[in-house]
């Protein structure tokens, strides 16, 4: 139940956030960086709502989680409900961008222009996209707080996690986000497990730094004449 | 009095900073989220210096130095990565600078950061918070008055050319990986003059103080910096400094009145993002 609220919280979120950043730019083709300051905007701004209703701290979820006992490991519901739903999350965006929404939202991504010459409809790409992402976060975001309990600042958090997916490979497709996110995920495991998990932010955003510049998105450093 | 001393100082060196953010803007067409790390590196050389016991003059010195290299170091990292990525880049290397401050516990303290820094010089008998307002109304307007001054030479005209095309500067002439250095330098002297104060003024440095939240308030100022005189750009520093110090006062808790600046500052980055970053945001 608490699940299905929060995909339905998300959705409603992100098809009202796609039809404002839209409206901003009635005529006009967005760039991303428009969307990544509005959207940073928004997330500092809803932090500091829920912050200033709630106040700060960590709340935990109230019950007590059963464990199931497999070989030398224990799973508890967090785990489980991570991998199963985070599976088939991933499942249904590799299956979702395989449609003909997913198609024409990566060719939006790629190339505004001609996507908006053979006809796609930037409406239906605000509500399909608002959908997919929407049921995305809300996983992510009920997982969150299942797992690690919440903070008002657990959805700016989530936010810098997502940025960083989204931009740390440089083909601008649905399944390249996907690809980033799970690097992203192992290298955080990885860094914590190894290293320490109080420094595991600094490996993980040290990585998507070295891959920014490494890449490049200059036009020097592309070397477009 | 003391009190309205506290904020009018806190509402001049958050208007610097915010002025520091908006240069990067203005020269560069850069938007850069991690300007508290920029604002924390000057704190923290001189907290550290300070703690250390070094003169002064010094540690004024190596501050203002520091800050300079980092900030330019920063921007010409601009030579590889624009528009969100530039946005991004610099997201990481302020999360990337809270991490390392906090967990570097030999130089820094950790996350209870650097206390009883005392406020520089001897002033005796004399309160140093009437020393310090002044002081950063004055480097306020000193601020304003030199990036706007600036304009009018030829160094915009060259900034201008690299902001648009590295390949055009070049051809002409003109070091892109110069210009850009050249702005960082002024930006984080700009940021180093609000940092010192801020250290001075608060006697204290911690990781929280020089967050990403600060880097977005930072920006929020920096839009209104965008939009017009220093009339304005205390207008922003006031809606995001002194409303949630107003709010303390009037006996809101005291974690609940930095959501509430974070509150702000969001609204004011969502709201004026169009207006003040206007064509960079349109293709």
């Amino acid at each position: 139940m608490c699940t299905a609220v929060s995909i339905a919280t998300g959705i409603v979120l992100a098809v009202v956030w796609n039809t404002v950043v839209d409206r901003l730019w009635p005529d006009r083709l967005v760039l991303g960086s428009g969307i990544f300051i509005l959207s940073l905007g928004f997330s500092t701004f809803v932090t500091g709502a829920v912050g200033l209703v709630r106040g700060p701290g960590l709340r935990l979820p109230p019950w007590d989680m059963p464990s199931w006992a497999f070989g030398n490991a224990n799973f508890g519901i967090p785990s489980a409900y991570g991998f199963i739903s985070g599976l088939a999350a991933c499942c249904g965006l590799i299956i979702w961008s395989r449609t003909r929404l997913g198609f024409a939202f990566d060719l939006w991504a790629q190339n505004q222009v001609f996507a908006i010459e053979i006809g796609i409809s930037r409406r239906m790409l605000l509500i399909g996209t608002g959908i997919s992402t929407g049921t995305l976060v809300g996983v992510a975001g009920a997982y969150g707080a299942l797992a690690n309990g919440s903070t008002p600042e657990s959805g700016l958090s989530l936010f810098l996690y997502g940025a960083g997916a989204a931009l740390l490979l440089p083909k601008p497709l649905l399944l390249s986000s996907l690809q980033g996110g799970l690097v992203l995920g192992i290298l955080l495991v990885l860094a914590q497990l190894l290293i320490s998990p109080s420094l595991a932010t600094v490996v993980v955003f040290g990585a998507v730094a070295s891959a920014l510049l490494f890449r490049g998105t200059s036009r020097v450093s592309q070397g477009l004449r | 009095m003391n009190f309205s001393l506290i904020l009018l100082t806190s509402t001049c060196l958050f208007a610097t900073a915010g002025l520091s953010c908006a240069y990067l803007y203005r020269r560069l067409g850069l938007v850069s989220v991690g300007h508290g790390a920029m604002l924390g590196t000057g704190a923290y050389t001189y907290a550290i210096l300070a703690s250390h016991g070094f003169p002064f003059a010094i540690n004024v010195l190596v501050t203002l130095v520091s800050t300079c290299v980092f900030a330019a170091g920063i921007t010409c990292l601009s030579e590889r990565a624009v528009g969100e990525d530039y946005a991004l880049l610099t997201f990481a290397i302020q999360l990337m600078w809270s991490g390392i401050i906090a967990n570097w516990t030999a130089l820094t303290r950790g996350p209870m950061g650097i206390s009883g820094l005392g406020t520089g010089p001897s002033f005796r008998a004399f309160e140093p918070l009437y020393l310090w307002a002044p002081l950063s109304a004055i480097l306020a307007a000193a601020s304003f008055w030199a990036v706007h001054r600036q304009e009018l030479g030829w160094f915009p005209r060259n900034t201008a050319v690299v902001a648009r095309s590295s390949e055009l500067a070049s051809t002409i002439g003109l070091s892109p990986l110069l210009s850009r250095f050249q702005v960082g330098v002024v930006s984080g002297a700009l940021a180093a003059g609000a940092a010192l104060l801020l250290t001075l003024f608060q006697t204290y440095v911690s990781p929280s103080s020089y967050g990403i939240e600060v880097g977005v308030t930072i920006l929020a100022i920096g839009f209104f910096a965008l939009r017009g005189n220093l009339g304005r750009i205390l207008l922003g520093s006031v809606l995001l400094v002194l409303v949630p110090q107003l709010a303390r006062f009037a006996g809101l808790q005291s974690s609940r009145a930095g959501y509430l600046q974070m509150l702000i500052a969001g609204a004011v980055v969502c709201l004026m993002a169009k207006p003040s970053l206007g064509r960079h945001l349109e293709n």
